[in-house]
């Protein structure tokens, strides 16, 4: 299994580009969905700066998406630090957690 | 030892997943998810405040104007689609980030923004105008209503805000403001335009009624009054040809002629001016003819507009130079002087309804509508009228271009110069209008051409005169109180002696329905007043043949 996430292209991405690679999963453009945008933005934008992409994937459009993740529900940020997922379920209010890890990859992660 | 590492990695593993699926069941538990996976199959939730969410989700995201909501830090909280169409930024891109990501917002001034922050300051809805300056570069003009939002606990969150394109009203107001100004410029101008050959004309009248015993203050007064009338008219005659273009009820009399006369006609009517302005009129007027299809009178007003307006925008003592011949498939007249010349601004504009160019002369400039009627003329023509000028003091060069046609026989040109009046037979008249002056000038005109002339002065006196007369021809007013011209006329034609003569129309209405009225009552033609001599000496002397 860890072989296969591996292989996961924004883990791929992250190597290459020094970047922290955000998945967001949501399903259709939802309040949830909106507000999971905003506060993880807002979380991320001071301590990684321009350093992180996030991507927002629409489940119900892009269904070829689904096994790769391991989730529960929606909507999830998943972060992916060597070749390890993490995964935040709900919107993300209480932003601690993602901040705390975030923190933690950064500091790790440096080139 | 290397399985015991694998072994407390795998452990550790599953207890962060332990940890993860026990937040996920809390945030279910919270209604922090609105949908739930089995494998592959994504379960939406529906809770009835979710369901309140995605229904104001909808109405937002389905209205046409741009909504924008931004937290206290001004990021942006949420946009509807229109928002992602209008600005080109997705929400999923947009979320989270600073407003400036979509655009930057400029105040129009520091006493607007000063109100706004005042109107949230006291939780109130500010409306007003923002300019929004793009990613792009480009600038909008919006229309903004912004109101604060609110949490549950009445606590400031952020601002909701409306937005409005208005730049296309923005554009239509200036243009509506700009097509008023122009109005009341050419009302301005026109009263000015009456109003200037209204003075010498009643200064000559009163010259006249002292200088009786003069004789030559006498004839210098008339021929004054004569120019400034012709002028008059000529202004009334543009007003209507404008109005009658717009209205798509010009009609043009075409036919196939020669340029050449109507060259000649064009010349005539612009000498005088040419003269009086000391200019030297140099013609290079092809040899061969030019046939087109055209109607002379309309084709002879645009050249003459081109000479005159040669004249009025070439300082005294300049000199204008007249060519035409064929190029290529187009007769080409060219109207070219070493006057005042066009700006580059002008150059563009010298077309438009009442387009006045800088400089030239203060009285007499016209309407600014002569151009305007000239290229409308020149296209209906299926022809061009174009300009070219070097500059400012540099002369002016208009060029009209009408498409030559093919003489398959040679038809005399249909236009036959005026004859020498006194030379053709005399004819019996009747003049009949209830204006005296316009009866008795009339008549007075056509005597002298030689003619036998009778006056009525109502439609009862005409069918009397008319009977012992047997006129040629019959001039008759249409508006006369009592018996109308229509009337009269239709008497007329039921009397032997009145249903072959020519009988012509004389009317202060010129509009298409007035004409086929006349035509109805039995009129052979429809004049407008008032007609030229000329006009009126020339139709006495077609009458003969009319009649026989």
């Amino acid at each position: 299994m860890n072989e296969k996430l591996h292989s996961i292209p924004w883990d791929v991405k992250q190597k290459e580009q020094s970047k922290y690679v955000l998945q967001l999963f949501v399903s259709c453009n939802t309040v949830y969905a909106d507000r999971v945008l905003v506060n993880v933005r807002r979380v991320c934008k001071k301590p990684l700066k321009e350093r992180y992409v996030l991507e927002a994937v629409d489940l119900v459009h892009s269904q070829e998406r689904i096994s790769t993740a391991e989730m529960v529900a929606l909507p999830t940020v998943v972060t992916s630090s060597s070749g390890r997922l993490r995964h935040y379920v709900g919107d993300l209010s209480n932003i601690k957690r993602l901040l705390n890890s975030s923190d933690h990859h950064a500091s790790t992660e440096r080139p | 030892m290397m399985e015991l590492d694998a072994l407390k990695s795998e452990n550790e593993r599953l207890r962060e997943r332990l940890s993860e699926f026990a937040q996920a069941l809390e945030a279910i538990r919270d209604g922090k998810v609105d949908a739930l996976m089995d494998g592959s199959h994504v379960f939406a939730l529906g809770n009835a405040e979710m369901n309140s969410n995605n229904f104001r989700g909808q109405v937002l995201e389905q209205i046409e104007d741009v909504v924008v909501a931004v937290d206290l830090d001004d990021r942006i909280t949420y946009i509807n689609a229109a928002a992602e169409k209008k600005y080109g930024r997705r929400a999923s891109d947009v979320l989270g980030s600073p407003l400036t990501a979509m655009y930057t917002q400029l105040w129009v001034s520091p006493e607007e923004e000063d109100k706004a922050n005042r109107a949230w300051a006291r939780g109130d809805t500010w409306r007003g105008e923002k300019v929004h300056l793009m990613p792009s570069g480009e600038r909008i003009t919006v229309e903004a209503t912004v109101c604060v939002l609110h949490n549950n606990d009445g606590r400031p969150i952020g601002r909701l805000a409306v937005l409005r394109d208005i730049g296309e009203r923005i554009l239509a107001q200036r243009a509506l403001e700009e097509s008023v100004r122009q109005k009341d410029h050419f009302l301005a101008t026109l009263a000015h335009e009456l109003r200037n050959p209204l003075s010498p004309i009643m200064n000559g009248l009163q010259l006249l009624e002292f200088a009786q015993d003069d004789p030559r203050t006498m004839d210098i007064t008339r021929a004054m009054m004569q120019r400034q009338l012709d002028h008059l008219v000529r202004l009334v005659d543009d007003l209507m040809d404008v109005s009658r273009i717009d209205r798509g009820t010009l009609e043009l009399r075409k036919r196939t002629i020669d340029l050449h006369h109507t060259l000649t006609m064009a010349e005539e009517a612009a000498l005088p001016l040419i003269e009086q302005s000391g200019h030297v009129l140099v013609k290079h007027i092809a040899e061969q003819p030019l046939w087109v299809d055209a109607d002379t009178n309309r084709l002879m007003q645009v050249i003459s507009n081109l000479l005159t307006n040669a004249a009025k925008y070439t300082d005294p003592g300049g000199r204008i130079d007249l060519y035409a011949s064929a190029e290529g498939k187009h007769a080409v007249v060219r109207v070219k002087d070493n006057g005042i010349g066009l700006s580059k601004e002008d150059h563009q504009r010298i077309f438009e309804m009442f387009a006045q160019v800088k400089g030239g002369p203060t009285v007499g400039r016209g309407l600014g509508i002569g151009l305007n009627i000239a290229q409308r003329l020149a296209h209906m023509h299926n022809g061009t009228l174009e300009v070219k000028s070097e500059g400012l003091g540099h002369g002016s060069e208009f060029t009209l271009r009408i498409p030559l046609v093919v003489h398959t026989n040679s038809i005399e040109n249909a236009d036959v110069p005026e004859t020498d009046l006194e030379n053709g037979a005399a004819r019996r008249i009747l003049v009949v209008d209830d204006n005296r002056d316009g009866a008795t000038s009339l008549a007075a005109i056509l005597r002298k051409s030689g003619h036998h002339v009778e006056i009525a002065f109502s439609g009862e006196q005409a069918l009397e005169l008319g009977s012992t007369l047997h006129p040629d021809l019959v001039f008759m007013d249409i508006g006369m109180p009592e018996m109308s011209g229509h009337e009269t006329c239709q008497r007329m034609r039921a009397e032997d002696w009145g249903a072959r003569i020519r009988i012509i129309a004389l009317s202060g209405w010129g509009q298409k329905e007035d004409i086929e009225r006349s035509r109805q009552a039995g009129f052979d033609d429809h004049l407008v007043k008032p007609i030229a001599s000329a006009t009126a000496r020339r139709l006495a002397e077609a009458s003969g043949e009319h009649a026989s």
